[in-house]
Parts: structure tokens; sequence; C-alpha cells
């Protein structure tokens, strides 16, 4: 039975045997016989805590893990619930309930000014062009960023661009916030800045976010991490275990001369 | 970014006469500017819209190099008329097409230097309203218009980059080192717009 969506759901965002398949000539048996490589194999997790974080190599399949969320990838086979809708069936209402920043805020952001990036995001829920406009500039105000809402986003440094695209996206009030590494092109005050950012959307917006990384750091401020290894779901739980969990895995493949995570 | 990198696309904030008029009004001067142009053909004609243009850009205290920045952005194109006229025509002719070349751009710079891309929509909006009637939304085609808009400067900044990086390998004599990386620049400029348009429930 598909879930509906309904107030009595707990805020969830549950995996149900998730896979996510490419074709891939080069995986075929035989020359020009084309065959599926998994990217994500059957993933099956609820995840029910304000903050998660995701860990794993480049190529890990954490990246497609999030664009499951939104249905910016769809799932070939399984399926993702968020809040109660089938991601499959209901895209429109998960994406307006989940908020998405990519790794590159540069190419997130559509507009040439964070004002009117901002406004965009508010064009279908906020008639009225001057009220677009004071709402656009109180999200950029909330992030310290509203000094540079008329500023060229390509004048702004790699901190501002995420923070922008960061304002972007909650602009229209997400209960979920996915980020796919956030902080992989920011210096170290501006990844200090994100992270107190994030940590007070939480408690005081109430915002849950899951966001992947290769900062262990970063990891470590969740209350759950799961770490993804070669399109599964390898460990799950506090992130002391599960950075353990990863530094093991990549001792034991260095040992066997595997490539470095 | 330099003013030599602009091209059409970037607005300078600012509280003049100009940016306070509504952007129906001014994308219907840049129309009947266009219209004058293309129906006189007299270069005298055009220079003297061009000097109209640069007296309403004073007027509203934008700095002249800003409204030059995509003229000398395509200063090669015109030069390249005019030459190619005084060869095979005449003088006149290649006048005439530079003029107006250097016109419409001018007054497409006056534009977009003091109009936002949200104003534009807001205006393709009104303008796609009777496509409802063979079912396109009026709202998509208004975007998509200004997006489209939006994505000038973008690639002809692709277009200096990708030249940049020709340079750099010794391959400027090279259209391939020059048009691949540009190709691929704005295919993926493409996806990641409407990826971000898609994330934010407007796909």
């Amino acid at each position: 039975m598909t879930p509906q969506h309904d107030e009595q759901h707990a805020p969830s965002v549950i995996f149900e045997s998730a896979s996510v398949y490419v074709e891939d000539p080069a995986a075929g048996e035989r020359p020009g016989v084309t065959a599926r490589r998994a990217i994500l194999t059957d993933v099956t997790c609820a995840l029910t805590q304000p903050t998660i974080s995701i860990v794993g190599a480049n190529g890990s399949g954490k990246s497609t893990l999030l664009q499951l969320i939104n249905g910016l990838v769809p799932a070939d086979a399984g399926r993702v619930v968020v809040d109660g809708l089938d991601v499959a069936t209901r895209g429109r209402e998960v994406r307006r309930r989940v908020g998405f920043v990519f790794t590159d805020p540069g190419a997130q952001l559509v507009m040439p000014t964070p004002l009117e990036d901002v406004e965009l995001s508010l064009k279908r829920t906020v008639r009225d062009r001057r009220e677009r406009r004071a709402r656009a500039l109180d999200v950029l105000d909330e992030l310290g960023v509203a000094d540079l809402a008329e500023r060229s986003v390509y004048e702004l440094s790699g901190g501002q661009r995420q923070l922008v695209a960061l304002a972007a996206v909650l602009a229209v009030d997400p209960a979920v916030l996915v980020l796919d590494e956030p902080t992989t092109l920011l210096d170290l005050a501006n990844r200090e800045r994100l992270r107190e950012v994030l940590a007070d959307l939480v408690a005081r917006r109430g915002v849950r976010t899951i966001l992947s990384t290769h900062d262990l750091e970063v990891a470590a401020d969740a209350q759950r991490t799961l770490l993804i290894h070669e399109g599964r779901l390898h460990a799950d739980g506090t992130p002391a275990e599960v950075v353990a969990t990863y530094r093991d895995l990549v001792t034991r493949a260095r040992g066997r001369g595997g490539a470095p995570a | 970014m330099k003013a030599r990198q602009r091209f059409l696309g970037r607005r300078v904030p600012g509280d003049s006469w100009l940016h306070r008029t509504p952007a129906w009004a001014k994308l219907a001067g840049v129309a009947a500017l266009s219209v004058l142009v293309l129906l006189t053909r007299d270069p005298v004609v055009n220079a003297g819209l061009i000097a109209v243009i640069v007296v309403l850009a004073l007027t509203a205290r934008l700095p002249l190099r800003e409204l030059l920045a995509p003229i000398l952005r395509i200063w090669l194109i015109v030069a390249g008329v005019l030459v190619v006229h005084l060869w095979l025509t005449d003088w006149l002719t290649g006048a005439r097409i530079a003029s107006t070349i250097v016109a419409c751009v001018l007054a497409a710079a006056l534009l977009m230097l003091t109009t936002t891309i949200g104003e534009l929509i807001a205006v393709f909006e009104v303008l796609a309203r009777p496509l409802a009637v063979v079912g396109l939304p009026a709202e998509s085609v208004g975007l998509a218009a200004g997006l489209v808009v939006r994505s000038l400067p973008v690639i002809a900044d692709l277009a200096r980059v990708s030249g940049d990086a020709a340079r750099a390998r010794g391959l400027e004599a090279s259209p391939a080192a020059r048009t691949v990386p540009l190709v691929l620049g704005a295919v993926k400029y493409a996806q990641d717009t409407g990826r971000a348009l898609e994330a934010r429930g407007l796909g």
C-alpha cells in the first residue's frame, strides 16, 4: 500500500531496498552488449533523527543516495518515502518538503544576484513581488549575507556562494535539508561558519539535515551516521562507531594495495 | 569581472529613473528601436539613436564602461563587417550594417543594465499568456525565456575561458580546442540549471 501524506506520520526518510543502476557498455560480458551496473544496491533504512551524516569513498554512491531523497535520481528498484510521501508518485510534494544543496553552489545559483536567486525560489509560493523581495531579503539576512543581495554571484567567495545557495533552499521553508558534501569547496573559516549555521537551523527552525561528507569532524556533528561502500549500506550507527568502521575499511584496503578512499 | 568580460545580462544596482521605469516599457523601447533601425537602414539615424542611448545612460548615472562593455566583446565582428564591405561593396553599406549592430546591442545593454531578470520574466509571462491556448503554461515559457537571457553572459564567459585554455596550451589556432570545451560547458550549464530548478520544484 502506498502511504498517504498524513500529519500523523513520524518525520522520516525511509529507503526500502532502494537500488539504482546505469547502462554500462563496459560492464557487458561480450563486446557490444550493454549491461546494467549497480550504483546503489538494496539500501534499506529509516532515518528519523534530526541530523544524519553519510560518509564513504568517492564514487561509493553517497550522492546518488541523497538524490534519491527528492527524486533527482529515480530508484530503479525499491522505493523511497519521505514523511509518508512516496518519492516516485508524489515527487513534486516531496521536493516542496526537501531542500537540496549541491556540492558546487555555482551549479545551483541560477540568477545573476543572490536576491534574484532567492526570489526565484519563492516564485511559485509568493505571488506578490514586493512581499517576495522582502521575504528573500529576510532569508539572506538570517544567514548573514543580506549585504551581498545585489552583488553578482560571480563576485562572491565560495563560502558566500554556499550560504546564498542555502538561503535559496531555506526560502521555501523545507522540512528536510539535504546537503551533498557542503564543505568540500570551503576553507576552514567558511567550513566552521557553515557548521554553525546548520546547527542553528536545526535548533531554531527544526529543520532536519541529511548530509554527505568526507570531513569526519562534520560527520561527527550528526546524531547518526551511515557508511556507503561500493553502493551498499555498509555500516549504520553513531558517528564514532561508523567512522571507526570506515577507518578500518580504508586501512584494510590500503593494506591490500587498494585505491585510497 | 572585468568590463571586457561582461556581456548582456549584468544589472548595475541603482534607483535611477531608468531603473524605476517598468520593464515592459524598456522592452518595448528596445523593440521599437530595433524595428526603426531595420526599417530606416540609415547610418545617420543609427548614429543619432546611439547618441540618444548614451545620453539616456548618462542621465541614469550608468558608468559608460558598463554600457560599452558588450561592444568591446564584439568589436572584431563589427570591424570585420566594415572591412568586408569596404572590400566587396562600399563603405556606406558597411557603416549601415555595423551601426545597426552597435545600436541594437547598446539598446539591449541599456535594458539589461537597469532591469532584473525577475522583472523580465514577469513581462515574458504576460507576453506568453496567449500560448496557454495551445497548452503552454505562461509561467514556464516566461521562466525559460528569462533563463535564455540569463545564459548570455554565462555562455560569453565560457567562450572566453575556452579561448584562454586553448591559448594556455598553444592551441589558439585550433577551432576544436576553442569550441569543444565551450559546447561541453554550455551543456553542463544547461544540465546544472535544470537540476537546480527541479530541486526547487520549478522544473
